[in-house]
């Protein structure tokens, strides 16, 4: 097990330094000027000397390769430069709004796991019954309600009308009712149906039926039988939403002011804040990255299989 | 004497619902099975015989039904006992092993797990005596180091190796019948020798009653006292293994016995003769099954008189034509 983490994290080395190469030459191709921006970000009118001393004071008048040597040297030390616009460190603010996500992306993974799984493993057993026709529904409306839809008619009715939750912001817990019962909403719908049609699949499984003819007892085959195996595909499908909700609900953020990476990202387009966009972006594939290791290990640790071939 | 049977079916039928209507899976089948005898099917793929198989365990899929017979194991009336007697009775008194091993087991749990809640379902046992338990029969159905056996993950073992731990887990319980589903058909012939040959010691040594199923009529010949041939849900003829192989009267039986001469000696002619498709089981109520693939058909086929009739002293066949 050990061996396969070392594996698995020595090979995170070439994926993180492509992702930052991209990042990088991605936003030198977008038209602008980092140095027009960021006068403009500081409320300095750019004359053309003002923007060819910055130029030599950002470093930007080096060829293209130099300074991507020179950012990576310092992204190495965790240092993503300054921000155009506070005039903070990138990272000090990263981490600053990284916090508020963790929390509403962990809350919202709860309600996930704690609303999904138990419904999708009764409508696979009932199938057909109440219970399947009920997780039908709700996996229709989940999918098919836009998240800012859905947040808005949470407040009317739960904040506004029935006053039982703060309207927006963060600080107590019942600030993170709301937003991630939303953010959780779109989710639990597609991971119902999906743990359901797992569960089903693995139903006809000969080793079921084996289960069966040892006598042993329904609830038995179920939790230690059926639940393991069909957990797999969930657990693909769970590392990629924990990679975007990380990353920022954008909508959500927005709908109930929350001050996490979505807010922070969008934010930073909009004022053009060349450091800070480019800090996000790398933040977030880290963030992606390390997502798909959790997922390679948790498969590692419910399927034998996939441990032995790592072990070879 | 005779034995008083252990297991007796009686007049079973199985209909399954199917999208083109009700199909007869399994029509008038009746047989028993007596303490340490083996009791072989035979018949193709479709003949009915794992319907019967699953019966026997109330454990059939959700689209098939038993419409009428009876199945009684001792004085226990499997069709309508409750769910919670039937459960219990499963492993502990009919115990079952699978037609491919490689897929009975679950594949994330390793072989120990398998073992250890069969034997704390059925016995009131602490786990670490069910991991004794399991290691002493792991050793009698000669599975070498039993104790990192039990740590191992059913892929890391081949075919041979879980069907044994199947005989295994089966002893261990010590069932009175053991339902035996075409236990060698995913094997290799080593393998299946010494499957065989276990099977043989289980009757021998704890007087276990075997249904063995199989369409290897040389499984059959190996272990079996008796013998049903089963076509289109029906036994088509039923006798003790000696009189079936050397005097087969039903024509199928006969076919099936000649397409195995067929490799070795010139007869194949017959073989080429029967169609390869098998029969159409949806409402085909008074006519021989056979009577599309028989070569002796003729209007004396369509008939209302399917009885099974005895021939000779315990054989039985199903055709107009005989005795």
């Amino acid at each position: 097990m050990g061996w396969f983490i070392v594996k698995r994290l020595t090979s995170l080395i070439p994926i993180l330094f492509g992702i930052s190469l991209i990042t990088f030459i991605l936003l030198h191709l977008t038209p602008g000027d980092p140095a027009v921006a960021y006068l403009r970000a500081s409320h300095i009118p750019p004359a053309d000397e003002t923007v060819a001393a910055l130029r030599v004071e950002l470093g930007l008048d080096k060829p293209l390769y130099v300074q991507y040597v020179e950012w990576l040297g310092k992204v190495v030390q965790l240092d993503l430069g300054m921000s155009y616009v506070s005039k903070k460190s990138v990272w000090d603010e990263i981490m600053l709004h990284f916090f508020p996500t963790v929390q509403l992306t962990l809350a919202s993974c709860i309600l996930i796991v704690v609303v999904s799984l138990p419904i999708g493993i009764m409508s696979a057993i009932y199938k057909g019954k109440l219970i399947d026709q009920f997780s039908r529904i709700i996996a229709f409306v989940s999918v098919s309600m836009p998240a800012f839809w859905f947040g808005f008619l949470l407040i009317y009715f739960l904040s506004v009308k029935l006053d039982l939750f703060p309207v927006l912001g963060r600080g107590t817990f019942a600030h993170l009712v709301l937003p991630s019962l939303t953010l959780s909403f779109a989710y639990i719908g597609t991971y119902m149906r999906l743990l359901r049609a797992s569960v089903l699949e693995n139903l006809n499984e000969p080793f079921v039926m084996y289960a069966r003819a040892r006598g042993l007892r329904e609830r038995l085959i179920v939790s230690r039988h059926l639940l393991k195996k069909s957990l797999l595909p969930l657990v693909t499908g769970l590392g990629m939403s924990l990679g975007n909700m990380l990353s920022g609900a954008v909508i959500v953020e927005t709908v109930f002011a929350w001050p996490g990476m979505g807010q922070l990202f969008v934010t930073s387009i909009l004022t053009r804040d060349y450091p800070m966009i480019q800090g996000c972006l790398l933040f977030m594939g880290v963030i992606f990255v390390v997502c798909n290791l959790l997922v390679d290990l948790a498969y590692s640790f419910l399927d034998p299989r996939i441990r032995w071939e790592g072990e070879k | 004497m005779e034995q008083q049977p252990i297991l007796t079916v009686n007049k079973l039928n199985i209909d399954v619902s199917t999208p083109h209507g009700v199909t007869q899976v399994v029509r008038d089948v009746s047989f028993k099975i007596e303490a340490g005898k083996v009791f072989g099917f035979v018949g193709e793929s479709g003949s009915g015989k794992t319907m019967t198989c699953m019966s026997l365990l109330n454990l059939l899929p959700g689209e098939a039904k038993v419409v009428k017979g009876s199945i009684k194991f001792r004085n226990k009336d499997i069709l309508n006992c409750s769910a919670k007697d039937m459960r219990k009775a499963r492993g502990s008194e009919i115990a079952m092993i699978m037609q491919n091993p490689m897929t009975a087991f679950n594949p994330v749990r390793t072989i120990g797990r398998h073992f250890i809640e069969t034997l704390k379902t059925h016995l009131p046992i602490t786990k670490q005596q069910a991991r004794t338990m399991a290691i002493a029969y792991l050793e009698k159905a000669d599975l070498p180091n039993p104790e990192n056996l039990l740590k191992q993950y059913p892929f890391q073992l081949s075919g041979g190796m879980l069907q044994r731990v199947m005989i295994a887990i089966t002893m261990s319980l010590n069932p009175s019948i053991l339902i035996a589903d075409e236990p060698t058909t995913a094997l290799d012939a080593t393998n299946q020798l010494q499957i065989l040959q276990q099977l043989n010691w289980l009757r021998k040594e704890y007087d276990t009653g075997i249904l063995l199923v199989s369409h290897d009529l040389g499984v059959i010949a190996q272990l079996a006292d008796e013998v049903a041939v089963m076509y289109g849900g029906y036994i088509v003829e039923k006798a003790p293994v000696f009189k079936l192989f050397n005097r087969p009267m039903h024509p199928y039986t006969r076919v099936l016995l000649e397409s195995r001469l067929g490799l070795t000696r010139r007869k194949i002619k017959s073989v080429q003769r029967v169609s390869v498709s098998s029969p159409n089981l949806i409402n085909k109520e008074n006519t021989c099954p056979f009577f599309e693939r028989c070569e002796d058909a003729d209007h004396t086929c369509v008939n209302d008189n399917l009885e099974l009739k005895e021939c000779e002293k315990d054989h039985l066949v199903r055709c107009v034509k005989s005795g």
